[in-house]
């Protein structure tokens, strides 16, 4: 959608599928190139679902290894990349589900500054900004996960379906869930400050 | 859908609606009852500021050793151990040449073609007499053909 300024640019498809089958063939060159290429993406949606960095790159470099493990029998029903993000997503609800780290995670991403911004956004905006990461943080693994994939990483409802193994109608309806309680959670942090 | 829709209704089609995805005129319900709901309109601006920051929010940075992490986890993963590229030189094929001469070794008698069986049967010919001779069938020719007489009883 064109008015999320994190699209993800469009994969030279082909070029990809045949870096993807020399990976098949045991060409570790070409697997290199696939997680450079994708590394940063899966430790940011990593991150994000499962809440600190260090949890973030253990899940990245599992990924990897199962992707990596689990190449040869890939047979191309899906794209590469809707896989992979398959696999991390997942991979990650599954770890952020196991350990209910919901309270401790909300500190953290509340404190924690981003380690890269992009542009030094306006103070109001940067406040809201930071209620809005507590409040993600805030968020059941399931609705954090749709959240991030749509406007963090840019998946269409459609990809989100894919990549979840839902149905378009479940991801909207998360999605809209995730609106509501997002609101309410940031009303809450208002009233907070407020005393 | 109508100005005066329910809100339940409006809030189910929220998202194609922000999307602009919403069929004209039931979008044109749909900013109707925005405008005529102050409760809808609230989420409506909420949804909208929401979308706005989650998507200026920065891409956490990886950490810097990450890809020598993975790399490592890769060395030491199972599929890590095969090493197909140093297999298909000349490791595979000295194992083919093993496969080869096992085959050699057990698999001779059945892999050979099998020998044609041969019956030896009499030929009655009408004015040559009797002919004794080897009876091969074959698939071409099932009918046989007789190969080579072995006794000629022939008439003179």
């Amino acid at each position: 959608m064109s008015q999320f300024p994190e699209p993800r640019e469009a994969p030279d498809a082909a070029a990809e599928e045949a870096l993807v089958r020399r990976a098949q063939a045991g060409d570790r060159d070409a697997f290199r190139s696939l997680y450079q290429k994708y590394q940063d993406r899966v430790f940011a949606t990593a991150y994000r679902i499962a809440g600190d960095r260090e949890t973030a790159a253990d899940l990245t470099q599992e990924v990897f290894v199962k992707i990596f493990e689990e190449l040869p029998g890939f047979r191309f029903g899906s794209r590469f990349s809707t896989w992979l993000y398959r696999v991390a997503a997942n991979h990650a609800i599954n770890k952020a589900s196991e350990t209910a780290r919901h309270a401790r995670l909300n500190e953290r991403l509340a404190r924690e500054r981003p380690a890269a911004a992009p542009a030094d956004p306006p103070a109001r905006d940067r406040f809201a900004g930071e209620r809005l990461q507590a409040a993600l943080a805030g968020l059941s693994v399931k609705l954090r996960a749709v959240t991030v994939l749509r406007y963090l990483e840019g998946l269409s409802y459609e990809e989100i379906a894919e990549t979840l193994e839902l149905s378009v109608g479940t991801v909207k309806s998360r999605l809209f869930l995730a609106h509501t309680t997002l609101r309410e959670l940031m009303e809450d942090e208002v009233k907070e400050g407020d005393r | 859908m109508t100005a005066n829709a329910p809100c339940a209704i409006f809030r189910e089609s929220l998202l194609d609606y922000l999307d602009e995805a919403l069929h004209p005129a039931v979008r044109e319900a749909a900013r109707a009852h925005e405008r005529s709901c102050a409760g809808c309109a609230g989420l409506v601006r909420s949804v909208r500021e929401q979308r706005a920051l989650l998507s200026a929010l920065p891409r956490p940075a990886a950490p810097e050793n990450l890809g020598a992490r993975i790399e490592r986890a890769l060395a030491s993963s199972r599929r890590a151990a095969f090493r197909p590229r140093r297999w298909t030189a000349w490791t595979a094929a000295a194992a083919a040449a093993a496969v080869v001469a096992i085959g050699l070794l057990a698999g001779i008698p059945r892999l050979r073609a099998p020998e044609r069986s041969i019956t030896v049967i009499d030929v009655e010919l009408p004015d040559r007499g009797t002919l004794l001779g080897r009876f091969a069938p074959s698939y071409e020719n099932p009918t046989g053909s007789l190969l080579d007489p072995l006794v000629s009883n022939e008439n003179p």
